[in-house]
């Protein structure tokens, strides 16, 4: 057992086949992971519960993260350019613990936005669907 | 030209008519990515199968490889790199420099960037090791 602290994790993007870091993040949420289900409730159902069956699919929320933008740094200019010239792309969450577990997967649709306020600095925000199965290590 | 640093595996690079089709490569990690989220091989198979280790001086061979630059991971091997990326020769070396130590940096996560050589080095490797098998 062991508690790890998020300091040190690290998303990277699929840049020239070379996994690259964004640098700096802020927060990222990684793509959540769920297998889908659906209601076989019926009017002639003996029972009082809601029956669901698996439908044999796992879907995927999408992932968001938050980062510092600078316009002119080659990471985040290839996130926006992936919007304009729609294209997959491969990412990676790399975790602070021990053995620097990762989580991949593969994002669709992009959206990139820019966040400005007055007490705070440039930001962005980035968010990500994603096509297939993300992979979690141990 | 870039750093040591984990790239797509050479068996996974579909060409065709020698030139990279992007798309089918994407597909055939997400081949390997199914094989691995159904337990059909282990994550350790995943990575060495979808990713290698490169090492420092490895030339990436890639229509995007000038971003590589643009950022300070690589330098650029060809003309028609160095025209791409748009930077002179003395921005690419600043770039060289900056982007070697934010490197080091987010790998030990110290925000102010820096943080100790052999910190950083101990954390890659320990990426990268994997890799290696």
């Amino acid at each position: 057992m062991a508690f790890s602290k998020c300091k040190g994790t690290v998303l990277q993007i699929d840049i020239a086949s070379t996994m690259t870091t964004i640098a700096q993040l802020i927060e990222v949420d990684a793509p959540s992971m769920q297998s889908t289900s659906f209601e076989n409730l019926t009017l002639d159902q003996a029972g009082v519960g809601v029956a669901r069956e698996l439908t044999g699919y796992t879907d995927s929320d999408p992932f968001t993260a938050m980062i510092f933008w600078d316009p002119a740094l080659a990471p985040h200019i290839k996130l926006s350019d992936d919007i304009a010239t729609p294209a997959k792309t491969t990412w990676q969450i790399v975790f602070p613990n021990t053995g620097a577990s990762e989580i991949d997967w593969v994002s669709a649709g992009l959206k990139f936005k820019a966040v400005t306020a007055a007490r705070d600095g440039m930001k962005a925000e980035i968010e990500g669907d994603i096509d297939g199965v993300p992979v979690v290590t141990a | 030209m870039i750093r040591s640093q984990e790239i797509t595996h050479p068996d996974l690079m579909i060409m065709r008519g020698g030139v990279l089709d992007q798309e089918a490569t994407l597909r055939a990690r997400q081949v390997q990515m199914n094989l691995c989220a159904s337990r059909q091989i282990t994550w350790d198979e995943y990575k060495r199968r979808t990713s290698i280790r490169a090492q420092e001086g490895h030339i990436v061979d890639h229509p995007g490889a000038y971003y590589l630059v643009m950022m300070g991971a690589a330098e650029p091997y060809d003309d028609e790199c160095r025209q791409k990326c748009g930077m002179t020769a003395p921005k690419i070396e600043a770039a060289l420099i900056a982007g070697e130590k934010l490197h080091k940096a987010q790998l030990t996560g110290q925000r102010q960037h820096d943080a100790a050589d052999g910190d950083a080095e101990k954390a890659h490797e320990t990426r990268l090791e994997r890799l290696d098998g």
